[in-house]
Order: C-alpha cells, then sequence, then structure tokens
C-alpha cells in the first residue's frame, strides 16, 4: 500500500514535470519564465493543505489531549515551512525578469512573508520548548492564532492595491486551457507528495517516542 | 531556562519582524501605491516624497537613450505624468504595460524614478492562441 502510494507520487511529478516544460503552451507576454508558475502554486497549494492540517490538528489537540494529534500538527508545520519557502523562492526567480525586483513589499508578499515568520516561530517554540504537555499547548495556541494570516494572503492581493497579480476567480484575467490543465496535474502531484512527506515525517516522529520510552523503561 | 530564552528570542523575532513590515510596507499611505490622480491631488505636498506611483505606459512614449536611461509617459486614461529612470528595465516592460514606479515627483513636474517595476498580465495566454482572432488583445511585438 505505501509502495503504491510512492510510485504515483513519482509519476505524478513526472508527468507535471512533462506537462510544465513541454505540454504547456509559452506564454505570450513572459515567455518561458512562465513555467515556473506550475511550480510556484504547487508549493503553495502543499504550504496551504499543510497549514490546515496543523490548524486542524492543534484544534484537535487542544480538544482531546492525544499526542497523535500534536505530532500531526508539528510535522505539517516543518513541510509547510519547507514549501511556503520553495514558494518565496520561485516567486522570486519569476518576479526578477518579469516585475523587475527579487522582492516587493507588496500586500500579498508581505502577508505570506509574514506566514513564513510565524511557522518558522512556531518550529522554533517546539524545538525549544521541549516536549512537555503544556508546551504543547501553547504552540498549538499559536498554531490557531498564526492560521489567521493564511487567508489573508489569498484574499489581500484582491482587497489590497498590489502587484501580485490576481489571475483566478472573479475579476481574475484567467489562464489558457492547457495551462488549467497543467496546474491541475501539478497539484495533484505535490498533494501526493505533502502525503507522502507527512507520513514519513509522522512515522519518524512516533520511532522517536517508541525510542525515548524504551530508554525511560531502560533506565528504571 | 534555555527553553525561556530561545521563546523570549521567537516572541522578539515576530514582534520586530512584523513592526519592521507594517511601518516599511505601507508608512504614511497604507496602501502599495498611489494612482496617478492621487499623486496630482497631492500636489504640492507630495514634491520631493518618496512615493510609489503606478500607470499604464502610454503608447509610443519610451524614449530609450544611449546612456541607458530611459524617459516615458505614465497615464491613468486621464492625466498623464512623465517619468525618467535609469536602472534596470524588467523584461516585460513596453508600451500599455502597466509599471510601477518609485521615487520622488520634482517640482517640475518629473517623476525621478529610481526603480521601475512591470506588473504582469492577470490573464496568461499560449502563443499559439494568437492566431485565434477572439483571442488575445496582446500584439506580438510586445513579448
Amino acid at each position: 500500500m505505501k509502495n503504491i502510494l510512492f510510485i504515483l507520487t513519482f509519476i505524478a511529478m513526472l508527468c507535471a514535470t512533462y506537462t510544465s516544460l513541454v505540454y504547456a503552451p509559452t506564454e505570450v507576454v513572459m515567455g518561458h519564465i512562465q513555467r515556473i508558475f506550475y511550480f510556484h502554486m504547487g508549493t503553495v497549494w502543499a504550504a496551504t493543505i499543510a497549514f490546515i492540517v496543523v490548524f486542524v490538528a492543534s484544534i484537535m489537540y487542544l480538544v482531546k489531549e492525544k499526542r497523535k494529534w500534536d505530532i500531526i500538527a508539528y510535522s505539517a508545520a516543518e513541510i509547510g515551512v519547507l514549501f511556503i519557502t520553495l514558494t518565496i523562492i520561485t516567486g522570486s526567480i519569476w518576479a526578477k525578469p518579469v516585475w523587475g525586483t527579487w522582492w516587493t513589499w507588496d500586500p500579498q508578499l508581505t502577508t505570506t512573508f509574514i506566514l513564513w515568520v510565524l511557522y518558522v516561530v512556531y518550529l522554533l517554540l517546539r524545538s525549544g520548548a521541549g516536549k512537555g504537555e503544556r508546551a504543547a499547548k501553547y504552540s498549538s495556541i499559536f498554531a490557531i492564532i498564526a492560521f489567521i494570516d493564511l487567508p489573508l494572503v489569498y484574499i489581500s492581493a484582491r482587497l489590497k492595491r498590489g502587484i501580485s497579480p490576481v489571475v483566478f476567480g472573479p475579476g481574475g484575467g484567467g489562464i489558457a486551457p492547457e495551462m488549467l490543465y497543467t496546474l491541475l496535474v501539478s497539484l495533484v502531484a505535490f498533494t501526493l507528495l505533502f502525503i507522502i512527506l507527512l507520513k514519513q515525517r509522522i512515522k519518524i516522529i512516533k520511532m522517536r517516542d517508541t525510542l525515548e520510552s524504551l530508554k525511560y523503561s531502560g533506565e528504571k | 531556562m534555555k527553553g525561556k530564552y530561545k521563546i523570549i528570542i521567537a516572541i522578539l523575532v515576530v514582534v520586530t519582524g512584523i513592526s519592521y513590515l507594517v511601518f516599511a510596507g505601507v508608512k504614511d499611505t497604507f496602501v502599495y501605491y498611489l494612482t496617478i490622480d492621487e499623486l496630482i491631488t497631492k500636489v504640492p505636498e507630495v514634491y520631493n516624497d518618496k512615493v510609489r506611483v503606478s500607470g499604464t505606459v502610454v503608447t509610443g512614449s519610451i524614449d530609450n537613450n544611449i546612456d541607458r536611461s530611459l524617459k516615458f509617459k505614465i497615464t491613468d486614461g486621464d492625466a498623464v505624468v512623465d517619468v525618467e529612470y535609469q536602472g534596470i528595465v524588467p523584461d516585460i516592460f513596453a508600451d500599455d504595460v502597466e509599471a510601477v514606479v518609485e521615487g520622488t515627483l520634482n517640482e517640475q513636474n518629473i517623476f525621478k524614478a529610481d526603480l521601475l517595476l512591470a506588473k504582469c498580465p492577470t490573464k496568461y495566454e499560449g502563443e499559439d492562441q494568437l492566431k485565434n482572432p477572439n483571442g488575445y488583445q496582446y500584439k506580438k511585438e510586445k513579448g
């Protein structure tokens, strides 16, 4: 079963690479650099799912007080930070030739940066505060509050003037059909990649927990 | 004790980071850029203030000089502002593109830009779709 997921992710990633580099048409105004869009969106999509998981798992931890939920929240936050970092990097690479700058304090970029800082701080809290239940509870509360910024990232470009384009939804310009298919392949691939990484990370933490408890029982 | 220090450092990072952003990002305007209309209504107080302004590049107004300096006009469809700039030009900068300029308006009403940004299109269209007459508005020579 686990291998099926690995194989599926591998195939999806190959398909996403092919569709974004070969199948998708070259954008008229921006040229080949626009192909980074599929990777940029894939990573921000995975980060979004990750932060939703952190949010839900943090609430569940506060309600149920089960270690399981804490592990899920922490693992998802780590992966979320990884993906949002990649989003910022790919965005910068894209912005340099097209906008003319690596970075600018546009509303969407600013809220994204705040999102990045918040979850990096969350990881710092986790690493510094140890594994006590109180630390886990404080971290859960922090994660729930930090989540407020996520919808802001999405609506900021619509509500405030900025340089980030609104491509989808009402007021957006839309994309060519082939670009949309390519994007969907990419989103599927990144979703699968996220699931795999999350499962692996949870497994590692559980193994560490087992190791700790074995060590503890050994000392007694 | 060690854990407590880390928490304090973490919170300091957040507080300084966010307050810096709020301060530097929005300054006194609370908008990322001014429209040309807003810029003009702020004359003369706006002279020599560092501002960001956005407008559409007037077709045919781009004047490239040999020393890599650049003159062009931006408009909101109504008023027009002359811009002078020297520096890196974004790849997609051309006639009719929405540009964002950062700099100061001088007393001669010339905007001296020290940063020129171009807004990317919100509509992504493939090259082959240009052949479709009902399709895209952009002209080929722009790309």
